[in-house]
């Protein structure tokens, strides 16, 4: 079931279309990247999820249903721009939110300190903000994204600011919350978390969406039928055998001694035929894919777009 | 009842940062002081003007003065030989807080050549003083020369008190000019201090959020026109209890201050203008007058916090906030500049304009309110006030829902006039 579709949204500034006809499904539990280059709408498009802007047209629903205020409560939000009130203390910070949020008081105390405990910053509840360095506060602000149990968490940059350390304590925290039934939209420029979090991704450029699904579907279709094969050969490989492959590298691995040759197999060839074809040449010892990464594909599709 | 839960929570948060805040206790307690240390003074200033006792040395060829002019609190006059004028004013110019006070041959009928000389020029306090003993004493001459006893002057001088009487609505009733003067020039003051004190609160407090970044978490969770609300329900809520503290400090300084001044008007029997002014007091409408004033509070805080808040939302720094807030607070400065006049003629039709228009009749409808005017104007003007307010909140929330957003926006009046219209 989808936790989240988006139908057919516009969103115009002025005469500057942000968003055209925007089509979304996210699963439930996914871990769902939304990538984009700057200024590609990512932004405005979280906003109407969050119900902080109005779309022109179109509809989000939540759980099949038109989403409404009330369903806000179900929701994290962890935006790009962010920042806290410097003069207040970290704990009544975190649990003015919390009420907002629609928690009650009692509970909402309990859960804070929990959250504060967990992250390893339970001595800050009597500091005020402005005590804090800026990762320290990027956790409080992660906190907040979290601690009132959200069935959905939009996540924009969460990474942004944190060393590595708190990278990997958020990271493990995603995934553990993502094992409990939480489904996470993730809007990022890193790529390699991309390729680590996510199971669905979407692209959009130029207010369009260019591409979504399954992250591994989405590389099966870029990928380009490339494969690398390692091995002991002492005779020439032909660059091409006609119907079968083109060769793009053959060059020797220095520290193993091994040949190592990138093949591109040609329309409709599976690598069997390849293999076939190679044990009469070579002893082999190695064959894997070369699959696009998502950074590829990322500036692939975007290039093309600019192009055009 | 979720969203008045929520404005519930915004209104508390922006009551309790600023209620905890050292500043707001400083600024309580100051104000009444400040005013008590005012009140103390004047009182001391009424006692005691500050002047020396002024020794004047009186040389009389006329001799008509000599054991008449009587010493008193200022004034001490000594009777000197005749002829020595020229030595005593050139002692003057070493000598202070000293006169020569010399009378030729006078007649009573004639009194002319009198004069007086002094170290510096003398205080208007001290020539008037002498003037005015001086004046009596030939009174006195004048009358005995017309073979009148003091009783019979006593029983010609006529005590005339104007009852001066005011035609209103409701009937006739008493004047109260002076007293309704100084309430209602207090009243428009405070006024605007309120409504430019407690509006820039919502103004700072709101750049604040949109410099913070913290607004997109908030307005992910209420409407923005639920926040911009809860802030300036919180702060006049502030701005409430803090004029409830300052009401209840000053009303026990003035019981003090009042007291002293009262000992003073039963003293000094020329002070009965003050005892008139203090048993004024219970003429005048207060009950009227401070509903009046609470409500003009609030619709001229609502009116110009809002739109101060849409101005916070839209700009991004100082210098442009100051570019739409100046325009904006004109009306009202217009309002406190013209309140003396107003004072004079709360009856003109300046006057009358000027406590009609939103803008400027929370200054100047409080003003006029305690000089008692006609319902229907109160009313009108009443109205026009809700319906202003009421419509400045809304336009105002529209335009800071998209404004808070917007970042390195150089914001133009056309822009603001777009956003209005936004979906």
């Amino acid at each position: 079931m989808n936790i989240l579709e988006v139908r057919g949204v516009y969103k115009s500034y002025e005469n500057n279309r942000v968003l055209n006809n925007i089509f979304l499904s996210v699963p439930q539990q996914a871990i769902y990247g939304l990538l984009g280059p700057n200024g590609a709408g990512k932004t405005t498009l979280i906003r109407i999820i969050n119900k902080i802007i109005m779309c022109d047209e179109g509809e989000v629903l939540f759980k099949g249903q038109p989403m409404t205020r009330n369903d806000l409560h179900k929701l994290g939000y962890l935006p790009e721009e962010r920042g806290l009130y410097n003069k207040m203390k970290v704990g009544e910070h975190l649990l003015y939110l919390a009420q907002l949020k629609g928690m009650k008081s009692h509970v909402a105390r309990q859960v804070v300190k929990k959250h504060l405990k967990e992250f390893e910053c339970i001595d800050w509840y009597n500091k005020k903000i402005e005590q804090l360095s800026k990762g320290m506060q990027q956790k409080i602000q992660f906190i907040i994204a979290i601690m009132h149990a959200p069935e959905f968490i939009i996540l924009d940059e969460p990474f942004s600011g944190f060393d590595p350390v708190n990278t990997e304590m958020i990271k493990n925290k995603i995934l553990d919350l993502k094992k409990n039934g939480v489904t996470f939209m993730l809007s990022t420029h890193r790529m390699e978390s991309v390729e680590e979090l996510c199971n669905y991704v979407t692209l959009i450029n130029k207010s369009k969406k260019m591409i979504d699904g399954e992250k591994n579907k989405i590389k099966e279709q870029f990928s380009k039928n490339i494969y690398e094969v390692k091995g002991h050969c002492t005779r020439t490989l032909p660059e091409t055998v006609n119907g079968l492959y083109s060769l793009i590298e053959n060059e020797v691995e220095e520290d193993t001694d091994l040949k190592r040759l990138v093949f591109k197999l040609d329309h409709g060839k599976k690598t069997n035929e390849l293999l076939q074809f190679l044990v009469n040449e070579m002893e082999v010892v190695s064959m894997r894919e070369i699959v696009p990464d998502m950074n590829d594909i990322f500036i692939s599709l975007v290039n093309n777009v600019d192009n055009e | 009842m979720l969203i008045m839960n929520k404005i519930g929570y915004i209104i508390g948060r922006e009551y309790m940062v600023r209620v905890r805040k050292r500043t707001f206790w400083i600024l309580t307690f100051l104000i009444p002081v400040l005013y008590g240390l005012m009140i103390g003074f004047s009182v001391l200033m009424t006692k005691n003007p500050g002047i020396k006792l002024q020794e004047v040395n009186v040389i009389d060829y006329s001799e008509l003065f000599k054991d008449k002019l009587s010493d008193n609190d200022d004034i001490n006059y000594v009777f000197m030989e005749k002829g020595t004028e020229q030595g005593l004013i050139k002692m003057l110019e070493t000598a202070e807080n000293q006169h020569v006070l010399v009378f030729p041959v006078l007649d009573v009928n004639k009194p002319e050549g009198i004069k007086l000389y002094s170290t510096k020029q003398a205080a208007t306090v001290t020539s008037d003083k002498i003037k005015a003993d001086i004046k009596n004493i030939i009174k006195d001459e004048r009358i005995k020369a017309l073979g009148l006893t003091q009783e019979v002057i006593a029983q010609l001088e006529p005590d005339i008190k104007l009852d001066i009487k005011k035609i209103s609505e409701e009937g006739i009733e008493d004047d109260n000019t002076l007293l309704s003067g100084i309430v209602a020039g207090i009243a428009g003051f405070l006024n605007y201090i309120f409504v430019f004190i407690y509006g820039s609160l919502v103004l700072r407090g709101v750049h604040e959020e949109k410099q913070s970044r913290i607004v997109e978490i908030i307005i992910s969770t209420v409407r923005p026109f639920e926040l911009m609300l809860g802030k300036i329900i919180g702060v006049a809520l502030v701005g409430l209890t803090q004029f409830i503290m300052w009401i209840g400090i000053i009303a026990i300084i003035s019981t003090a201050g009042i007291a002293d001044l009262s000992m003073i008007a039963g003293n000094n029997t020329g002070s009965s203008e003050l005892s008139s002014i203090l048993s004024g007091l219970s003429n005048i409408n207060f009950p009227l007058i401070i509903a009046t004033f609470i409500f003009y509070f609030i619709g001229g805080y609502f009116l110009y916090s809002s739109l101060f808040a849409a101005v916070a939302a839209s700009v991004d720094n100082q210098t442009d906030m100051q570019q739409f807030i100046v325009p904006l607070s004109i009306p009202l400065i217009i309002a406190i500049i013209s309140i003396q006049g107003i004072l004079q003629a709360p009856n003109s039709d300046l006057a009358v304009w000027m406590s009609m228009i939103p803008f400027t009749s929370p200054v100047i409808m409080v003003a006029r309110v305690s000089f008692g005017i006609p319902y229907s104007q109160l009313i009108i003007s009443m109205i026009l006030m809700a319906a202003t307010f009421i419509f400045a909140t809304w336009i105002a929330g529209k335009i800071y829902r998209v404004g808070i957003l917007m970042t390195g926006v150089k914001v133009t009046y056309k822009q603001l006039w777009k956003w209005i219209f936004y979906k």
